[in-house]
């Protein structure tokens, strides 16, 4: 019996380490959600079976889950389009907002000049710019990425900034009083302070990089989930359109957590990356 | 051993616009000799803070000028001969207490932190924070991440040592363990330590000369050379002639309250 023996002294010792307590927190914090998500699905389904709701107007949980089923190779397909995109163009996002961050902070004339720029750019209805992309790039990954970019580096450069300055005056002082460099002062103090705000501004930015990428496919594309939701949407079909849709939220929360994820990991290197997660 | 003697003459220190300008510091003239311990002892607003840091070079004054080894201030820093403990400890919260107590020497120097790590050693050693090297700065108590600033300071081995009310948000127990250790670091290095405090008691225990400042604007009020023997240890608080320093001083922090 040394397996069994084995086995419990694993358990026993599990909520030690901090990583499987959080996950146990973690599980106890989501389970009502997840409680009430599955119980909405069963009135869903039983209203539209009662009120006999034909399925070309609300297709049934049962139903978009059986056509995930039977047409999951066409969405995984176009799943993996719609990631590639979403990833890419985060990725880009991610180094817009971070070097345009640090130049406006590193730079005073830059903050006078282009700052306000970028706030005032904030106005422009970026979902509108969809056509003017594929009209000037056509159907391929360019204008996707391109806004992306241009709805996802805001969050991450106005965190940045927020991060870059909020230095601990003394220890700037210190720097000072060893003669550093304003660079130096930038590689060892600001940028690694700044972090924690970096990922608050990412969680923000990859959400929105999702909705980039279903509204660049809506605009003009020929493979990935927004493009397969209009086309469900053309031929009717609207379980298909549901599993679709269903496939995209997906996809956003799993991104989403992966970025928890890195940031988890992360916080073994910079552990006060933990100390901004609730602001 | 280089002689490090702190000369400022007619220092002066304005704040803000032209127009509403704030007068911190008036015409001040200050002589400190190499290796001594002098405290800036004075009320909140009295610029003692402003003032240690242009007797440092880390700040320029409006007005005067400070001399550093007969060169101007600026160039003691640039030669690394002065080392900051702020009020707050600040250190870096992702490196460890030996990594934070190497950082600012790796920057002054230019070395590797595998070069840096011995001077940073001793430093920590110095605030008997030997074994407490690989802690990360939210494992340190407060008075434990006060010494680890201490430390950050002394491996950069500085001539002059500029204190800014380091053992303010301690409390009075931790307070007595660092004054006294800071005494043992003072007379094992003898370098040049300019204090700031507002705590009458810590002053007088600690130094050989305080300059006791008023407010409106900052200025000297009156100095005072403390005659108690060294080393010295707890007992001097029992010693009549501290008692007499303490009152002096209060009195001079209270003009109007007769002792």
């Amino acid at each position: 019996m040394a397996t069994a023996q084995q086995m419990r002294t694993k358990t026993e010792s599990a909520p030690k380490r901090p990583g499987g307590e959080e996950f146990r927190a973690w599980l106890s914090r989501t389970w009502p959600s997840v409680l009430v998500l599955i119980g909405a699905g069963v009135v869903w389904e039983l209203a539209v079976e009662i009120f006999n709701v034909s399925s070309f107007v609300l297709a049934k949980p049962s139903e978009f889950i059986a056509a995930t089923v039977e047409q999951r190779e066409l969405l995984l397909t176009a799943a993996w389009v719609t990631t590639e995109e979403i990833l890419y163009g985060f990725l880009l996002s991610v180094v817009v907002g971070v070097v345009l961050a640090v130049a406006i902070v590193r730079f005073e004339w830059l903050e006078r000049a282009v700052y306000p720029l970028v706030v005032l750019f904030q106005v422009v209805p970026k979902v509108a710019l969809a056509p003017i992309f594929i009209l000037w790039f056509g159907y391929g990954l360019a204008p996707k990425l391109l806004l992306i970019v241009v709805i996802a580096f805001f969050p991450i450069t106005l965190n940045m900034i927020v991060g870059l300055k909020a230095v601990d005056q003394d220890l700037l002082l210190l720097m000072k009083s060893v003669g550093s460099s304003r660079n130096q002062i930038m590689t060892r103090i600001q940028f690694p302070t700044s972090l924690p705000y970096l990922f608050a501004g990412m969680r923000i930015a990859i959400t929105l990089a999702v909705i980039g990428a279903v509204v660049a496919e809506f605009a003009g594309a020929r493979d990935g989930l927004g493009y397969l939701i209009q086309f469900a949407s053309t031929q009717l079909d609207t379980p298909l359109m549901f599993a679709a849709l269903t496939l995209v939220s997906l996809l956003g929360l799993v991104l989403y957590y992966g970025m928890s994820l890195l940031e988890f990991l992360l916080r073994r290197r910079f552990p006060h990356i933990k100390s901004a997660e609730s602001a | 051993m280089e002689n490090m003697r702190i000369s400022a003459q007619h220092i002066g220190m304005r704040f803000g616009r032209r127009g509403s300008e704030q007068t911190v510091l008036e015409s001040l003239d200050i002589d400190i000799e190499p290796g001594s311990f002098v405290t800036l002892l004075g009320p909140s607003g009295c610029g003692k803070s402003t003032l240690l840091k242009i007797l440092g070079g880390i700040l320029a004054p409006t007005t005067g000028e400070v001399l550093i080894g007969g060169q101007p201030a600026a160039a003691a820093v640039r030669r690394r001969q002065i080392g900051l403990v702020p009020q707050r400890p600040a250190l870096l919260p992702w490196k460890s207490a030996l990594q934070n107590a190497s950082m600012l020497r790796q920057i002054a120097t230019g070395e590797r932190f595998a070069d840096a790590v011995p001077a940073a050693e001793r430093a920590l050693e110095l605030v008997g924070l030997a074994e407490a090297g690989d802690k990360l700065p939210h494992e340190l108590s407060g008075g434990m991440a006060q010494r680890v600033s201490i430390a950050r300071a002394l491996a950069m081995d500085p001539a002059i040592l500029l204190m800014d009310e380091p053992f303010g948000a301690l409390d009075a127990i931790t307070r007595d363990q660092m004054n006294e250790n800071l005494a043992e670091i003072w007379a094992a290095t003898g370098k040049t330590i300019l204090f700031v405090t507002h705590s009458i008691s810590e002053a007088v225990f600690l130094s050989d000369t305080v300059h006791v400042m008023g407010v409106k604007p900052g200025r000297i009020v009156e100095t005072l050379e403390i005659g108690l023997g060294r080393p010295r240890t707890r007992q001097v608080f029992d010693d009549p002639l501290f008692s007499e320093y303490a009152a002096r001083s209060r009195e001079l922090l209270e003009p109007k309250v007769t002792v």
